[in-house]
Formats: C-alpha cells, structure tokens, sequence
C-alpha cells in the first residue's frame, strides 16, 4: 500500500501536477500582462455621480464581480472553520483546555496591527493611483508588501515559539482548531501577497493607470478580506471576546 | 461550431474554452459515468438477487454502492445538469457570446474528469474506499479506513467541489453582466432563474464541503483530533458540516432539471407557463430553506428533540414551494393544446414522479416515522424518485429537446417513445419495490437480508437490469441520430419566445422547413462568436 501512496503523491503524477500547475498560472499572468488594455474600463465611474448604487454595482467589471462571488465562498469556508472552533468551544468544561500554552496576546496584537496598517497602505495607495501619482502608489504598494511579509514572519515566529512549548497539531481539538484558522488565513495571506507582488510588479513596467486598474482592484477586495477575517480571528481565538 | 480547415479537431476540443463545445465535453464524459455508475448499480441489484452471498464479496459489495452513490450525484447529475445544460444554453438564453471567464470554464471542466479519476483510480490500486458516499466519521478516519482510498476519494471529493465552486461563480458572474440588451431580470427564462439559484447554493454551500472534507484529510494524515473523541472531536459535527453543504446539494441536482421541465412543458402545451412569478419566487424560496432544513438527515443521531422540531418544521414547509411547481406545471398543460412528443413525455414523467418522490419525503420529515424508516430501502427508494424519476428524466428532457439545436438532427421519435415508456415502467418496477421492502425493515447498504423478501428484491433487479438495458435505446438513438438522423428544422418545437432558437417565421404547414437547421444555427452562432479580445480581464 506505502508503494502506491508514494506512487501517487511523490512520484511523477505530482511532478506533472505541478508543471501544469505552473504552466496554468504563467498562462493565466502572461494573459493579464499582454491583454491589459484591452480590458474593459470601469463604467461605473463614467455614470453619474447620482446614480443608483444598483446602477453603479451592475456595472462594475466582470472582475470585480468575479472576486466579490469568491469572496463569498472564502466567507463560507472560514464560517465552516469557525464553527468548527466555537463547538469544541462549547462542549468542554475549560476553554481553553489548561495543558495549552499561553498565547501572546500583545505580540499578537502588535501583529494584528500591522496586518490592518498594509491594508491603509494599499488603500492610500490605489486613491494615488487614480489620481495618476504612479510614485505614490508604487511606493506605498512596496509598502503594503513589506507590512504582509513582516505579519507572516511574525506569525510563523510565534508557530515555532508554540511548537517549541509542545503546542501542535496534534493537541486535541483545541490545537487542531488553532492552527486550521490561524494556517488558512495565513496561506491565504501568502496568496495576497502573490497577488500583491503580481500586480506590484506589472505596476512598474508600467501598467495600470487612473482609468483601468480592475486587476488591482480584484486583489485589494482580496487583501482587504484578508485582513478582515484576521481581526475576527485575533478577537475570537487570542482576545476570546467570546 | 464554425469550421476550421487548419485546426485538428482533437486541439478544437482540448483547449477549447467556448462555453457550447465545454457543455458538449460536459455532457459527454457525464453520460460516460452515468453507464459506470449504472453498471456498478446493476452489479449490486444482482448480488441482492438472493439474500446471502450471490457472486461478490462483502467489501466488493460496499465498494460498489459507494462508487455508485458518489459517480451518480458528482460526476453524473451535477456535471450534466450545471455543466452540460447550463454552460450550453444558459449564456444562449441570455443572449450572451460566452461565460464571463471562458478560461475558467474550461478549468472547471478539468478539475471534474481530475477528481472523477480520483474517485475511480482505487480500483486500480486495489484500495477503493467504501464510505459509501457520506463518508461519516469515524469509518472515513484512519481507524475505520487505514487505505489510501480514503484519502483519494476525500481528495476527489475536494477537488468536485473546487470545481463546482469556479463553475458558480462563473454562472452567477455570466447572468449578471453578460445579458443581452433587453434581457431584464424579471424576463429571464425559468431554466436560467433556476440555474442563477443552483449556483447561488453551489457557492454558499460547496466551501463548508471541502473544509470539512480537508479536515477529515487532515485527522488521517497529521495527527489532528477535529472529529475524533479522544482528542475532544465532535463526530456528529461532521455529520451537521457535511449536510450543510449535501442538503442543499440535493437541489442543485433538482432545480435545474425543474428548469429544464419549465422550459419543455408550455412549448408543448401551446401556453406559456402558469404563474412564471411564483415559479421563480418558489425556486428562491426552495434555494433559501435549503439551507435551513439539513439536520433532518440526523434525526436520529440523539440531538436535541427541540432542534429535531424544529427542522421537522422547515423540511415540511419546503414541501409548499414546490407544491406551487408542480401546481404550475399542471396549470401550463391544463387547457392546452399538448403535444405528446418526446420531450413532453419526460417532462410529464419528471412531475409525476418527482411528486411520488416529493411526498414520501414529507413523511420521512415527521421524526417518528423517520425513526422507523432511517436507513431502510425507503430511504434508498426515495432518493432515487426524485433524482431518477426527478432529475434523471429531466435530463432526458433536455436531451431530446434541445438535441435539434445541439447537433442540426432530430432524434427518432418512435424510439424516444418506447424508451420513455420503457423507462417508467422498470424504474416503478424498482423503486416501487424498494418502498415496500423498505417498509418491511430491509436495511440499506447491508449486503445480506431476511429470505422473505427475496421474491420482492428479485422483482426489483428483474426491473433494474430491464432499466439499464433500455437506457441502450437512448443511447443508440443519440448516436444514430448525431451522425444520420433528419435533418432538424431550424426550429423544430416552432418556439418563438426563447433565445436559443432562431427566429423563424412560422411556416405554411406544407414547406415547414425553408432553411436547413444547419445553416441556421451556423447563423445564429456566427452572430453570437466571440470577438477577438474581449477574454482580457485587467
């Protein structure tokens, strides 16, 4: 049996996964990178200032709807996550069980409020952008990158830090649900700063500008989920608000 | 399809991302499964042919019903109904050139054959899990299930759900901003109201499936202890997690195929549909309780006899709205002029089976009753009324009624016909019998059950085996009929109210068909093909 889990997982079907993996992505930025400005414009700038909210969501960009759609499934899965904490939550006696290490509440905080900072970054950044002040945007967005990198540094410093006081994986349901959270969201804050770097990148050869920045636009919604799902998490798990 | 002299036809369909011919690959590979599914069903129904052991072991036995349950909602009615019929006509229907995202599309389609192959491969590993396809805790977790199968079919299972998941949003980005001038909201066609609520439940409740799903992955492989009582787990959290999303997953399988019947029944009726409001109110309200109603599943799991009341109460209530459609549907033939061709045939098939599926779901909502009937044949019976007789004849529905704007040809009508009676009769034959067995104790997935009711289960695989062997007519009639059936009219049903058709002037009775449907639809499609390089997205 250990033959064929190694067949399967380590042998050459994952090297072709991952080629086509990379092939996938390297088509889907090259696509982006050469197609940018043919992409559609933002109509919903070009309407009136008093038009109806409905008017102005119907015509956002194809992306933007896109992004919000999967949004919706990133709030679902993270709901699924957080259910799953709040009823080991509700059915034990101690919460959190003694034998858990102290988590660093102020370190963390410290953390948190780095995370939410790169989302003001980002923010002030993209008013830069379309007002045409490409220095300001690219800058700030250099900035933004750093702030995530530093938050994931940080976080994978307090992982090793609970690893070292035999916190892990392993430790009942209360460290499982931990490191689920707390690992998805920061898989997915290794995403964003894919994405940031992607868009970052194509920033200073020179795309994007005050009209057509929907590619930015898709990873901000993203970036600044992120960022919001960590502050429910910082409040629920470190903060235990409840 | 516009013709191509340079491209090879193998490239034409391996990186296509045209939403008609991703339908097409859709429909394809689906029917594929629907005959592996279908004989793994066959292959069990002849092993309950006498009880006791008749030609295959115990694990073989699970294995199969398994891979069956798994193949006919994931990789059959799902992918035909949303992928087939919905990447094919719902963008036609709104008058739209493509998806929102093509590439997306066509990855979605891949993801699906990628995680079918995944379902399937333990065959050939000698190591098919079989979980049957709920996959509870604790028999999907290493101490139930210690083979790799498990962790393939929890991938598999992960990866459909991705899959569904882009498809959702892609549907739901399409309608949204892709709709032809003119095309509203409030005139939008009830197979594409019903296709916008399938992928509004596809994306709400698809994610809460594949975390638990990565979570089971993840207490088989790395230690953790979510659904598992010795570190603090909740096994029953996995059951509520998992109908969460199969709960509603039921209506994905359905609504569609209640789209496709809303579209065949007033073409075929000389009206148009009864009600066209309260149906696409009734197919939100349906998408709405779908989420509250999943706990019926448990009922006997000891939760709280409040919440068990509770979900009685919403099980019952998603009776209502659907008793609205099929009111509807009846009030569309009433006083029309029906004409009794295929497509109409399934579709009154789908209601009056459907119905019989539907209201012996009601008495399995009531707690009492379902204590008695939980894991029984009546169970097994009445999934299989409402996605056999519910949605498998909906697609049948579908299949010959659009068949014409699909290949140019029409299908053989007096073959259709002796399949569709056919099929009713050996589909009651079967899952009449179920019922009954049912009633009198014979429990589910159990390989072996008491000599008294051999006689019953013999008449239901008698049925079975004749239900399979007729699908062959069907099967020999789309293949016969793609390459050498009469040429279609360009509007064969004569339907003037629907996008996907073109418009032709209603012709003299005598010269019924001036133009060749080919030459029609190659019209219809050069107006609608995409221009070069609007795939960009910024």
């Amino acid at each position: 049996m250990l033959l064929y889990y190694g067949v399967i997982f380590k042998g050459p079907v994952l090297g072709i996964a991952v080629i086509l993996v990379l092939a996938a992505l390297y088509g889907w930025v090259y696509e982006d990178y050469t197609t940018w400005r043919r992409a559609p414009q933002h109509a919903e700038e070009e309407l009136p200032d008093d038009a109806s909210l409905m008017r102005k969501w119907m015509a956002k960009p194809v992306a933007w709807w896109g992004v919000i759609l999967f949004l919706l499934t990133e709030i679902m899965l993270f709901g699924g996550l957080f259910v799953v904490y709040f009823t080991a939550h509700a059915s034990s006696p101690v919460w959190p069980p003694a034998s858990a290490p102290e988590l660093p509440v102020f370190a963390t905080g410290i953390n948190t409020a780095i995370l939410v900072s790169s989302g003001v970054t980002m923010h002030v950044g993209i008013m830069f952008l379309k007002r045409n002040y490409r220095t300001a945007f690219l800058v700030l967005f250099a900035a933004t990158i750093a702030l995530g990198a530093l938050f994931l540094f940080n976080q994978v410093a307090e992982y090793i830090e609970l690893f070292g006081e035999g916190f892990n994986l392993s430790s009942g349901v209360y460290g499982a649900s931990f490191f689920a959270l707390t690992g998805v969201h920061g898989a997915h804050v290794t995403a964003g700063i894919g994405g940031l770097t992607g868009v970052f990148t194509r920033g200073l050869f020179g795309q994007f500008n005050a009209k057509r920045h929907t590619g930015i636009e898709g990873v901000a919604l993203y970036w600044h989920f992120v960022d919001f799902v960590w502050i429910f998490l910082y409040l629920v798990i470190y903060v235990r608000v409840v | 399809m516009e013709t191509h002299t340079t491209t090879p036809a193998w490239k034409l369909w391996l990186f296509t991302t045209d939403h008609k011919r991703i339908g097409i690959l859709y429909m394809v590979t689906a029917f594929g499964f629907f005959i592996l599914g279908g004989i793994a069903a066959m292959a069990l129904r002849t092993e309950l042919f006498t009880a006791g052991p008749t030609f295959m072991k115990q694990q073989t036995f699970n294995e199969l019903f398994s891979i069956h349950g798994v193949t006919m909602i994931f990789l059959w009615i799902i992918p035909v109904l949303v992928g087939g019929f919905g990447n094919y006509f719902l963008p036609l229907q709104i008058g739209a050139k493509d998806m929102s995202f093509p590439r997306l599309n066509a990855l979605s389609y891949w993801l699906y054959l990628s995680a079918a192959s995944l379902f399937w491969i333990g065959f050939l590993l000698k190591d098919q899990a079989a979980l049957g396809w709920t996959g509870y805790v604790p028999l999907s977790e290493r101490v139930g299930t210690p083979g790799v199968g498990a962790d393939l079919w929890l991938l598999g299972f992960h990866l459909v759900g991705v899959s569904s998941i882009l498809g959702g949003v892609n549907f739901l980005v399409t309608v949204i901003k892709e709709r032809a001038p003119g095309v509203k909201f409030k005139n939008l066609s009830l197979f594409v109201w019903s296709q916008i609520v399938t992928a509004f439940l596809i994306v709400m409740a698809t994610p809460v499936v594949g975390t638990v799903m990565t979570l089971v992955f993840f207490d088989r492989n790395f230690g953790t202890h979510f659904f598992i009582p010795e570190g603090g787990g909740d096994p029953v959290l996995y059951q509520h997690l998992f109908w969460f999303y199969s709960h509603p997953a039921v209506y994905v399988m359905i609504l569609p195929a209640m789209g496709i019947v809303s579209e065949v029944i007033p073409r075929f009726s000389g009206q148009p549909i009864f009600g066209y409001r309260p149906m696409v109110y009734a197919m939100a309200v349906i998408g709405f309780l779908g989420f509250t109603v999943w706990a019926h599943h448990m009922f006997t799991t000891g939760i709280d006899p409040r919440v068990r009341a509770g979900f009685m109460a919403t099980t019952m209530t998603i009776g209502l709205p659907t008793g609205v459609k099929i009111f509807n549907w009846i009030g569309t033939m009433y006083g029309g002029r029906i004409r009794f061709a295929t497509p109409m045939l399934f579709a009154i098939g789908f209601v009056s089976m459907f119905t019989i599926g539907g209201i012996d779901g009601i008495y399995m909502a009531s707690v009492p009753i379902d204590y008695q009937l939980q894991d029984t044949y009546w169970a097994v019976s009445h999934i299989h009324y409402v996605l056999f007789g519910g949605s498998v004849l909906g697609v049948f529905a579908g299949i010959y009624y659009w068949f014409p704007r699909m290949t140019g040809r029409m299908m053989d009508e007096r073959l259709g016909r002796w399949h569709f009676w056919a099929t009713m009769i050996s589909l009651n034959g079967v899952f009449m019998t179920m019922h009954i067995v049912g009633i009198l104790g014979m429990p589910r997935r159990v390989y072996d059950y008491n000599p008294e009711l051999e006689w019953m289960n013999q008449l239901a695989t008698y049925s079975a085996i004749c239900l399979g062997l007729v699908q062959l007519l069907f099967f020999y009639n789309v293949a016969h009929s793609a390459f050498r059936g009469a040429i279609a009219p360009a509007n064969p049903w004569d339907v003037q109210d629907s996008l996907e058709w073109p418009k032709v002037a209603r012709a003299p009775s005598k010269a019924r068909a001036p133009v060749s449907a080919a030459v029609a639809i190659a019209a219809v499609d050069r107006v609608m093909a995409p221009e070069s390089g609007r795939e960009g997205k910024g």
